[in-house]
C-alpha cells in the first residue's frame, strides 16, 4: 500500500500541480499540432527539467506525454490530420462524424475513451507492472514476428468493402518500408544515393499527405464553386449522455486491455495497439460492420486503446529499465539525469518518487480530460470557418508539421507525394488506412523475420515451436477465418 | 440471386489506370534489386531483397485481383474525373510544390503570405482579404511553430 500513497505528499504541492497542467497544455497543443510527435514534444521539454525537483519534472514530462497521446485526436477529428501517429484510426471515425456537424461530441467522446485508457493502463502500471514486464521479456524475434503477423491480419478490417485493394494498399505500406537501409546488414535499398531516404520513408510525411493534403486536394473544387462551405453544428450538448457512456463501455474495456498489453511490448507503439483494438473491436462488436462510417464506438476503440497503451510503454521503463518507445526512452533518460535508476531496485530504494509517478501518471489523465471536455465545443467552433479560408490553412499546417519533424525539405516533398498519391488512391476508391499499418509493421516484420531465421539456423521453425508465437499464429488464423468458417457449418447444419 | 451488373467503364478506368501504375512499380522493384548483394549466408533464401520482391509480388498478384474484380462489380465505381475538377487541385498542388522550391531562397516570413496569398486567391477569396488574412496566419504560424515550440523555420533567405 505504502508504493500508492508515499508519493502523495510529494504530488500535492503547488508547484507540481502547475507543471503538471502546463506539461498537460503543451502536450495537448503538440499532439493536435501535424508533425510534432508524442517523443518530440516529451524531448523539447526534457531539457527544461533539469534544474526542477524530480517530481515537478516528472509532472510536466508526463503531462505532456499522455495529452500528446490524446490531443493528435483532436486535429485528427476536425481536419483528417492525424496530430500524433496513436491517432491514425481515430480518423476513421471522428473525421466523418466532424462532418455530419458532430465534431465536439466526437471530440468529446475520445477524452473520454482516453480518459477510460489511462485510467486501465495507470491501474495496470501501478499493480502488475514487475510481472508483465517480466512476461514481455520472454517474447523472442520470433513472437515479435507472430504479433507483428497478427496486427497485419487487422488490415482486412480496417479495408472498407474491398479487402483486395485493402490488402493491396498494406502490401505497398510494406514495400515502401523497404526503403533505406537493410536492417541486418545495413545495404541501402531503393535509396537512388539521396542520403535522406536512407532512413527510410518518414511516416509522420507519408501519414500527413495521405489523409490531410489528400482531403484538402480533394475539397479544393467544391470549396472554390461553393466558397462559404461550412459545417454546421447539429449537436448542442457535445458531452454524451450516461446512457450512450454505458453503451461504449464494453468496447472500452476491450480497448484499454488490448492497448495495455501491446503498449507492454517494446517497440510495439501505441500506433500499433489502436489499429489491433481497432480490427478486434470490428470483428467482435455488433456495431462492428458500422465502424468507419463515423460509429463513436469505433472512436472510442482506437482512442481507448492508444491511451491504454502509454501506460503499457511505462511498464518495462520503470521495472526493468527497457524503454518500451522512443518516448518512453526521454523519460528514461530524465529519471536517469535525476538520479534515479529505473529498474527493479527502483522500486526498493525510491517508492516515494515511484508512487509519485504512478499518481502523476494517473491525475495527468484526469488533466487532460478537464481540458478537453472543456474545450471540445470550442474546438469543434474551428469547423465553422469558411473552407475557403480553413483549407490554405490546413495546406500550411501540413507544410509546416511535415518540415517540423526533422527540419527537412525533402519530408515536406515526401508529403507533397503522399497526397497525390492520397488523391489518387481516393479516386481508386482504395484505403489508406492499411498503407500507414503496413508502413508502421514492415521495419518490425523485417528485422524479426531476419534475427529469427538467423536464430534458428536458417530453419524459421522458432515460430511454430514458441507457445506465444503459436498462439498469435493461431490467433491469426481464427480472425481471419473463424466467422467464414463457423457460417460454413452453421449453413451445413441448416 | 441477384442480376449482375455490366462492367462499368469508370471503376475499369480508375482499377486500370491504378494497375499500370503498379505494374511499372513491381517492374522498377524487380530491376533494382536484381543488383542487391547475396546475404544467404546470414538467412538463407532471405537476403536483402527478398522481403522488396515478395511484397512485388504480392502486389502484382492483387493488381490482378482487382483487374478481374473489377470486371465483374461496379460498386466500387470511382467518380470521373474532368480538366474542370482537376484544375484547381493542381494549382493549389503546384504553388505548393513552388513554395517548397521558393522558401529555402525567399525565407519562411516573406514566401508564407505569398502562398497563402496566392491559395485563398485560387479559392475566390477578395484579394485584400486574402492579404490580411495571409499576413496573420503567418505570424500565428511563425508564432506557434519558431517562438513557440521551438521549431527552426527557415526565416532567413539564402540570399542573405
Amino acid at each position: 500500500m505504502e508504493l500508492y500513497t508515499s508519493g502523495l505528499p510529494l504530488v500535492l504541492q503547488f508547484d507540481v500541480i502547475l507543471w503538471l497542467v502546463i506539461g498537460c497544455v503543451v502536450g495537448m497543443l503538440i499532439g493536435a499540432m501535424p508533425g510534432l510527435t508524442v517523443t518530440m514534444g516529451v524531448a523539447v521539454l526534457a531539457p527544461l527539467t533539469f534544474n526542477m525537483d524530480t517530481v515537478a519534472a516528472f509532472a510536466l514530462l508526463l503531462g505532456a506525454y499522455t495529452s500528446a497521446t490524446y490531443g493528435g485526436s483532436i486535429s485528427a477529428i476536425l481536419l483528417r490530420i492525424p496530430g500524433a501517429l496513436p491517432a491514425v484510426m481515430t480518423i476513421l471515425d471522428g473525421y466523418p462524424m466532424a462532418q455530419r456537424g458532430e465534431g465536439g461530441r466526437a471530440i468529446a467522446i475520445a477524452t473520454i475513451a482516453s480518459l477510460f485508457g489511462g485510467i486501465v493502463s495507470a491501474i495496470v502500471l501501478a499493480t502488475l507492472a514487475p510481472a508483465l514486464a517480466r512476461l514481455a521479456l520472454q517474447f523472442s524475434a520470433a513472437d515479435y514476428l507472430a504479433v507483428s503477423i497478427f496486427a497485419l491480419s487487422m488490415i482486412v478490417f480496417i479495408s472498407g468493402g474491398n479487402m483486395a485493394k485493402g490488402a493491396l494498399s498494406g502490401a505497398i505500406g510494406l514495400l515502401i518500408a523497404t526503403v533505406g537501409l537493410d536492417p541486418i546488414v545495413g545495404f541501402p535499398r531503393f535509396s537512388a544515393g539521396i542520403p535522406e531516404l536512407q532512413g527510410g520513408v518518414g511516416l509522420v510525411p507519408v501519414m500527413i499527405g495521405l489523409f490531410g493534403l489528400s482531403e484538402v486536394l480533394s475539397s479544393v473544387h467544391s470549396t472554390a464553386t461553393k466558397p462559404d462551405g461550412r459545417i454546421v453544428h447539429r449537436i448542442k450538448s457535445a458531452v454524451p449522455s450516461m446512457v450512450e457512456f454505458v453503451k461504449l463501455l464494453p468496447a472500452m474495456v476491450r480497448a484499454s486491455v488490448i492497448g495495455v498489453l501491446i503498449g507492454i511490448l517494446p517497440a510495439a507503439g501505441s500506433s500499433t495497439a489502436s489499429m489491433v483494438a481497432y480490427g478486434v473491436g470490428k470483428r467482435t462488436s455488433r456495431k462492428g460492420s458500422a465502424y468507419g462510417t463515423g460509429e463513436p464506438e469505433g472512436l472510442a476503440t482506437s482512442e481507448s486503446a492508444n491511451n491504454a497503451s502509454t501506460g503499457g510503454d511505462m511498464v518495462p521503463t520503470l521495472s526493468l529499465g527497457i524503454p518500451g518507445s522512443s518516448s518512453a526512452a526521454i523519460l528514461m533518460g530524465a529519471l536517469i539525469l535525476h538520479g534515479l535508476q529505473p529498474g527493479p531496485l527502483l522500486f526498493t530504494q525510491h517508492p516515494d518518487i515511484v508512487s509519485a509517478i504512478f499518481i502523476l501518471f494517473l491525475a495527468s489523465n484526469f488533466v487532460f480530460f478537464l481540458l478537453g471536455l472543456t474545450g471540445a465545443g470550442l474546438f469543434a467552433r474551428l469547423l465553422e470557418i469558411p473552407k475557403n479560408y480553413l483549407l490554405p490553412v490546413v495546406a500550411m499546417l501540413c507544410l509546416v508539421g511535415a518540415y517540423s519533424l526533422q527540419n527537412s525539405l525533402f519530408d515536406v516533398g515526401i508529403m507533397l507525394l503522399a497526397g497525390i498519391v492520397g488523391v489518387f488512391f481516393r479516386w481508386a476508391k482504395v484505403p489508406a488506412s492499411p498503407l500507414i499499418l503496413g508502413l508502421i509493421l514492415g521495419p518490425m516484420i523485417e528485422a524479426n523475420l531476419q534475427r529469427t531465421f538467423i536464430l534458428s539456423y536458417g530453419s524459421g521453425y522458432d515460430i511454430f515451436l514458441r507457445p506465444i508465437s503459436l498462439s498469435f499464429l493461431i490467433a491469426t488464423v481464427l480472425f481471419l477465418f473463424g466467422p467464414w468458417a463457423l457460417g460454413k457449418l452453421k449453413a451445413r447444419s441448416q | 440471386m441477384s442480376e449482375r451488373s455490366p462492367p462499368n467503364s469508370r471503376s475499369n478506368r480508375a482499377d486500370v489506370a491504378l494497375c499500370v501504375a503498379l505494374f511499372v512499380l513491381v517492374g522498377v522493384v524487380f530491376w533494382i534489386s536484381a543488383s542487391f548483394p547475396t546475404t544467404d549466408n546470414l538467412a538463407k533464401g532471405f537476403g536483402v531483397d527478398f522481403l522488396p520482391r515478395f511484397y512485388a509480388g504480392a502486389i502484382l498478384l492483387l493488381a490482378f485481383a482487382i483487374l478481374w474484380q473489377g470486371r465483374r462489380d461496379d460498386e466500387d465505381a470511382a467518380e470521373g474525373i474532368t480538366f474542370r475538377v482537376l484544375a484547381r487541385p493542381a494549382g493549389f498542388l503546384g504553388t505548393m510544390f513552388a513554395y517548397v522550391l521558393a522558401l529555402p531562397h525567399l525565407g519562411f516570413l516573406l514566401a508564407t503570405p505569398a502562398l497563402l496569398f496566392v491559395l485563398m486567391l485560387i479559392l475566390r477569396v477578395p484579394p485584400l482579404r486574402a492579404i490580411t488574412a495571409a499576413l496573420g496566419l503567418t505570424a500565428g504560424i511563425y508564432g506557434i511553430f519558431d517562438l513557440g515550440l521551438n521549431v527552426p523555420l527557415p526565416v532567413i533567405p539564402d540570399i542573405l
